[in-house]
């Protein structure tokens, strides 16, 4: 039997236990919910499974980075001239971004590098989490508090996962003990959810962005920075596009913001709903094109801080004499 | 038809309209960036940093829509 027949025939069982599946065994709704869910509170402050998440990553690369840094760190000098293990994959990441930022910013990727590769690789796995299975597919029912009745659209109708978990693990799920349908008055909040998809995440990084931004645009032009938008000698049409460059430069906050938070809850939401479709394969071509999204989107933040960094620098009127000198 | 099925309309619309100038607009600018380093090679860094901003600027207009659809599907407006 050739290895085609194989796969043939793989995927026509699969296809087969898939249909029987979404036949034989019920199916809940969907959960979507846009804000991140409570989980508890600390002294007054809510802890939501988006930020719970977000605490495991950083401890994830604080963990990385003491490993993978500890030889180096112990003076061992055959670690500096022959990186191998975690420490050489760490470093070939590191050189590897370094590189890109070089090419992006020649003048200021060293300075600024340290900023821009923290979000970098606090934003990647932030996105990649999300597509481990049990992440928003594992959760409690919470009882609705006095806030959560104040907001009608909160979505109480709970589904079997918000993520696509194993889909016979999911599907099993329904029919078993592990049901998420939660009785009425109560939601289901899964303990994680990808730092990503809530918007106080994304809309924090964003104005970090746009704060070191303005700082470098002040620090290396000292107030003719704000020549750029207020430039009433060239006349009206100089003063025009000045207004719309202010305009724009307070818009990144919001483009920066909604571009991670949408590309990442959109890719959950397709996820789950081709999970709800078709519990078997059909996620699986969506699951590799999240996988490349996360990864493009955290490099495309990134970058764009980068590159509006790099703008800022530059005065109005040497734009064209540096243009040249390229 | 109901208020909220004009509610939703509005939010797919809102949606769906403001992802076809961005489209068609990153469209034509990858495009034109990558016959642009096909002729040119060595300018791929400059050319690609510059793709990119434009890309984030046209971008915008569609995540500006994303928040408007958000906005009406979740009765915030």
């Amino acid at each position: 039997m050739s290895t085609k027949q194989k796969v043939i025939i793989a995927v026509a069982i699969t296809a087969v236990i898939g249909i029987a599946l979404r036949i034989f065994l019920p199916v809940g709704t969907p959960l979507v919910s846009v804000r991140a869910e409570e989980l508890f509170h600390i002294g007054g402050y809510t802890i939501t499974n988006s930020l719970l998440l977000t605490w495991i990553v950083m401890a994830l690369l604080i963990v990385l980075a003491v490993v993978g840094t500890s030889k180096l760190r112990s003076g061992n000098a055959e670690a500096l001239k022959q990186p191998r293990g975690l420490q050489n994959a760490l470093e070939y990441a590191v050189e590897m971004f370094y590189n890109t930022m070089q090419g992006v910013s020649p003048k200021f990727a060293g300075r600024f590098f340290v900023i821009v590769a923290t979000i970098f690789f606090l934003v990647l796995p932030s996105n990649w989490f999300g597509l481990i299975p049990g992440v928003g597919s594992i959760g409690l029912c919470y009882s609705h508090s006095a806030e959560h009745a104040a907001a009608p659209n909160y979505v109480a109708t709970a589904g079997i996962s918000t993520d696509t978990a194993a889909p016979v693990l999911a599907a099993a799920a329904e029919g078993g003990k592990y049901t998420h349908n939660c009785p009425s008055g109560t939601a289901f909040h899964p303990f994680l959810r990808p730092g990503s998809a809530d918007l106080n995440m994304t809309l924090a990084l964003a104005l970090i962005s746009f704060a070191v931004t303005e700082f470098w645009g002040f620090r290396s032009l000292g107030f003719g920075y704000l020549g750029k938008f207020f430039n009433f000698r060239g006349g009206l049409i100089q003063a025009a596009v000045g207004i719309i460059e202010l305009i724009s430069e307070f818009a990144r906050i919001v483009s920066f913001a909604f571009r991670l938070f949408g590309n990442i809850f959109a890719g959950e939401v397709v996820l789950l709903v081709m999970a709800f479709l078709f519990p078997t394969l059909l996620s699986l071509p969506f699951y590799g094109l999240e996988l490349f999204v996360g990864l493009i989107q955290a490099f495309v933040f990134a970058m764009l801080t980068m590159a509006f960094i790099d703008m800022a620098a530059e005065s109005h009127g040497d734009h064209g004499h540096e243009e040249h000198a390229h | 038809m109901t208020d909220e099925g004009v509610r939703l309309i509005a939010a797919a619309l809102a949606i769906a309209l403001s992802t076809l100038g961005p489209g068609i607009g990153i469209g034509m600018l990858v495009s034109g960036a990558l016959q642009s380093i096909a002729r040119n090679p060595e300018t791929e860094g400059t050319i690609r940093t510059n793709m990119f901003v434009g890309i984030a600027l046209t971008e915008g207009l569609a995540i500006f829509g994303l928040v408007i659809s958000l906005l009406i599907g979740f009765n915030v407006i």
